[in-house]
């Protein structure tokens, strides 16, 4: 400070002690601003809701700064519910596909899933292997192509994105490939309804030694950033580079691709199976009702949406999807599509209109 | 002059980008002198500069833009002082040291400097809350560097009075204030 600023240089010194601790992050804020301006200007197209605007494009960060983005949500529901409601049409002894994703069904959950916590996790009823499936870390590959030799299959890459998301992805990773081995037990199952006390739920005795397999093929998962924002290609631990790390991610749209998922069945047949799961002890009969409904489970995923969440049935490029919103911002969601035997996920802080063109635009 | 931008594409954005850089720290300085919360001056200063982005006919390539700016951010300070009175009682005590300790203790600083500087702090602070909020914002537009005249400009008032204001509120503030 050069200049006189006040008659007492005291005021100087006791307005000096309120600087900010730290640097200013012109950078971060940056980021955040353009995040803000592209938010407003959704909210300004969209219907109503003016006057809330930059506020609700506040709240849609929240979706970013929870560790759990959309497409990994998605992962989780194909894998946990493939394991709910796998349908099968097999002969004992032979192993055969049933299950091959080709449409997707919403099933509303209330309270973010947790009603579902007192339905016993599959462990009680027989043996997974791997013991703990899912812990598969995400490998940073350098380009497209590479990414297309690990999961099989061209990856493609949508040519409309927001203003001023570069069309090269800053970052890709890809998952490899696991086969989760489900081996149903009697006698793990006898011990365990024993243990909690309950005698009107029974093992049918043809399911002891039968077995059902989950196999999740490899997947891709694409950062498409704003110019000039670096995503880290991992998580930092340090707590200041990871919110910035996640703040990097604000303006970001991640697309996903795997192919479909199929569940193999031996010694049990699909309506053995499915009976068995929904009769389920504490899984809530609104839950079991709506996978009831479905028409045909060998082919239909049902995703779990928790409430708070919209989910609706749509077509990308005449192929079926469904896209999931957050009801009160409208602004943080993501679509899932398959097509040609593969599964498509895009997720961002974007509204409905915004996330069908970049669906359809993946070609 | 340039056409003004009906919508942000690339090039625009570079523009605004300089704009932003130029003046971010001193308007989030500003705003968290007197939010006393890192967070709610970040969104302050943000709203600040996405109103000034989003402002119909655009001025943000213009060189008034700062005067705007000051403004804006001028109004967001004194509402922030108007609100800080009732609310900073409350929240404060709780969050704001409990919130900095945290972040020094992350960057490895000392907590017990920590908490005399924010003693040091929060009698400033008190001092600034005593005195009417305009002679507040008079004040820390002033340390922030802006000319009479800008500061004229960002609280609405007559240039020529700005001095006389400005000795009255030192006064004021040296009252009230104890180091």
């Amino acid at each position: 400070m050069t200049e006189q600023r006040f008659d007492d240089e005291k005021i100087g010194a006791a307005l000096d002690l309120l600087s900010p601790a730290m640097a200013v992050d012109v950078d971060r804020a940056f980021t955040h601003q353009r995040f803000l301006q592209a938010a407003a200007r959704n909210d300004t197209r969209g219907s109503g809701a003016q006057r809330s605007g930059f506020m609700s494009g506040f709240r849609a960060l929240a979706i970013f700064r929870r560790p759990v983005p959309a497409i990994p949500v998605a992962a989780a529901a194909l894998f946990g519910l493939s394991l709910l409601t796998s349908p099968m049409q097999s002969l004992a002894g032979q192993v055969l596909t049933i299950f091959r994703v080709q449409d997707f069904q919403p099933i509303t959950i209330s309270t973010s899933g947790d009603s579902l916590r007192g339905v016993p996790d599959l462990t009680k009823f027989g043996d997974m292997s791997p013991r703990s499936p899912g812990r598969v870390q995400p490998e940073a590959v350098t380009d497209l192509s590479a990414a297309g030799a690990l999961v099989g299959f061209p990856v493609k890459t949508p040519s409309h994105l927001p203003t001023g998301v570069e069309a090269q992805p800053s970052r890709i990773v890809v998952t490899a490939a696991q086969t989760v081995t489900f081996t149903f037990s009697a006698e793990k199952t006898r011990a365990y309804l024993e243990s909690i006390g309950q005698s009107s739920f029974n093992l049918p005795t043809r399911f002891d030694g039968a077995s059902i397999q989950v196999n999740l093929p490899a997947a891709v998962l694409m950062t498409f950033s704003p110019s000039g924002v670096d995503v880290p290609s991992s998580m930092p631990s340090n707590q200041a580079s990871k919110q910035r790390a996640m703040d990097s991610l604000m303006g970001s749209v991640m697309i996903g691709e795997a192919k479909a998922p199929t569940v193999d069945a031996t010694g049990v047949s699909f309506a053995e199976l499915r009976d068995f799961l929904l009769s389920l002890p504490g899984l809530p009969a609104d839950t079991a009702d709506q996978i009831r409904a479905i028409g045909d489970l060998t082919t239909t995923l049902p995703v779990p949406v928790p409430t708070g969440t919209s989910a609706r049935k749509v077509q990308v490029n005449g192929s079926p999807g469904l896209i999931l919103a957050e009801q009160s911002s409208r602004l943080a969601g993501g679509i899932v599509w398959q097509s040609g035997g593969v599964v498509y996920g895009a997720a961002g802080a974007l509204n409905e209109a915004d996330l069908m063109s970049i669906a359809n635009s993946v070609r | 002059m340039k056409s003004p931008p009906t919508s942000a594409t690339n090039e625009d954005q570079l523009t605004f980008e300089q704009v932003f850089r130029q003046h971010y720290a001193r308007v989030y300085g500003l705003l968290v002198r007197v939010t006393a919360n890192a967070e709610d001056a970040e969104d302050l200063a943000q709203q600040v500069f996405l109103q000034l982005f989003r402002r119909e006919p655009p001025i943000w390539q213009d060189p008034a833009a700062e005067g705007w700016l000051w403004r804006a951010a001028s109004h967001a300070a004194l509402n922030a002082l108007r609100d800080g009175r009732r609310r900073r009682e409350r929240e404060e005590r709780a969050f704001w040291p409990a919130e900095q300790l945290r972040t020094a203790t992350e960057w490895g600083e000392d907590p017990a400097e920590l908490m005399r500087r924010h003693a040091r702090q929060e009698s400033v602070r008190m001092a600034l809350r005593q005195i009417k909020p305009q002679e507040s914002a008079l004040l820390l537009l002033r340390h922030a560097g802006l000319s009479y005249a800008a500061v004229a400009q960002a609280l609405n008032l007559n240039p020529a009075s700005v001095g006389t204001l400005l000795r009255r509120a030192e006064a004021r503030f040296k009252e009230k204030y104890r180091d």
